[in-house]
């Protein structure tokens, strides 16, 4: 019972995230004509006779994918192998990790020692 | 069972689930190499990881967020600011990606509009998202060693084992 009600009580904060980006999504479109995000953040249907040129790169009528192409923009660069994007994600985590650890081994060690 | 006993069993299982955690998300955000079918699962089952990391760390969560605004150590206050952050980056994360979904969501027979706002969202916040586990990474990166070094018996437990909620 404890347990529904915290995962509840985590959910409840992610609606609120969600209830907020939702509605900010909406302020945002409201304000814009012509084509792009249309209410919801979805994307309003272009005039007719538009060019295919409009979509973002990367995806085909109808959500399927380019030919080695990814998902948006943080897939990496183009014929870049797949598993680059792993390997960039894991040696960015891991810069942080060791800057970090530097920075805290610096500050331990030119904080006076307490009795 | 001893209470240094039952401390370890809980650190090793926190951290086994963290670093499943970790390799799902790690793979998340390779889609090119996973395929996208994995991609958005795995995204779902990440986003189910994060409840129970939560649900793991709870008393944590509750102890700092009554004496956030009065005694709480700099570093604390700075952990759970940007534990915050991860969490609001993660719920977009996962609402993005279901409002795109190619996959997951068709499979229930829902098909949502093409929204390039949300793929423009979703790309952001998995930018951000690599940036803020690697920051809630590096600050707990100490408890990570030690309690591998103990799981690998590099290290004998301490007689006064450390309170998870401190963590």
């Amino acid at each position: 019972m404890k347990i529904i009600a915290r995962v509840l009580i985590i959910l409840s904060a992610a609606l609120l995230v969600v209830g907020a980006t939702m509605a900010f999504a909406s302020s945002a479109s409201s304000g814009s004509g012509g084509i792009g995000p249309g209410r919801d953040g979805f994307e309003r249907r272009p005039p007719a006779g538009a060019a295919e040129g409009s979509r973002p790169p990367g995806f085909l009528p109808g959500g399927a994918f380019g030919r080695g192409e990814g998902r948006g923009d943080h897939e990496g660069g183009r014929g870049m192998p797949a598993a680059f994007e792993l390997l960039k994600n894991l040696v960015i985590i891991a810069v942080i990790i060791a800057i970090s650890t530097l920075i805290s081994r610096l500050t331990d060690g030119l904080r006076p020692q307490r009795r | 069972m001893k209470p240094e006993h039952r401390t370890y069993i809980r650190a090793r299982s926190n951290l086994l689930i963290d670093v499943a955690t970790f390799i799902a998300f790690l793979i998340a955000t390779a889609p090119r190499l996973s395929g996208i079918g994995i991609h958005e699962w795995l995204g779902i089952a990440f986003a189910a990881a994060i409840i129970v990391h939560l649900l793991l760390h709870w008393q944590w969560i509750v102890a700092l967020s009554k004496t956030m605004l009065r005694k709480a150590r700099a570093s604390s206050r700075l952990g759970y600011l940007l534990n915050l952050a991860l969490f609001i980056d993660v719920t977009l994360l996962t609402f993005t990606g279901l409002m795109i979904s190619e996959v997951a969501l068709p499979l229930f027979g829902l098909r949502l509009p093409r929204g390039f706002l949300w793929r423009g969202l979703h790309s952001t916040t998995s930018n951000i998202a690599v940036l803020l586990i690697g920051l809630h990474l590096a600050l707990h990166w100490q408890w990570v060693l030690k309690t591998t070094a103990r799981i690998f018996g590099l290290v004998r437990p301490t007689a006064k084992p450390r309170q998870e909620v401190s963590q």
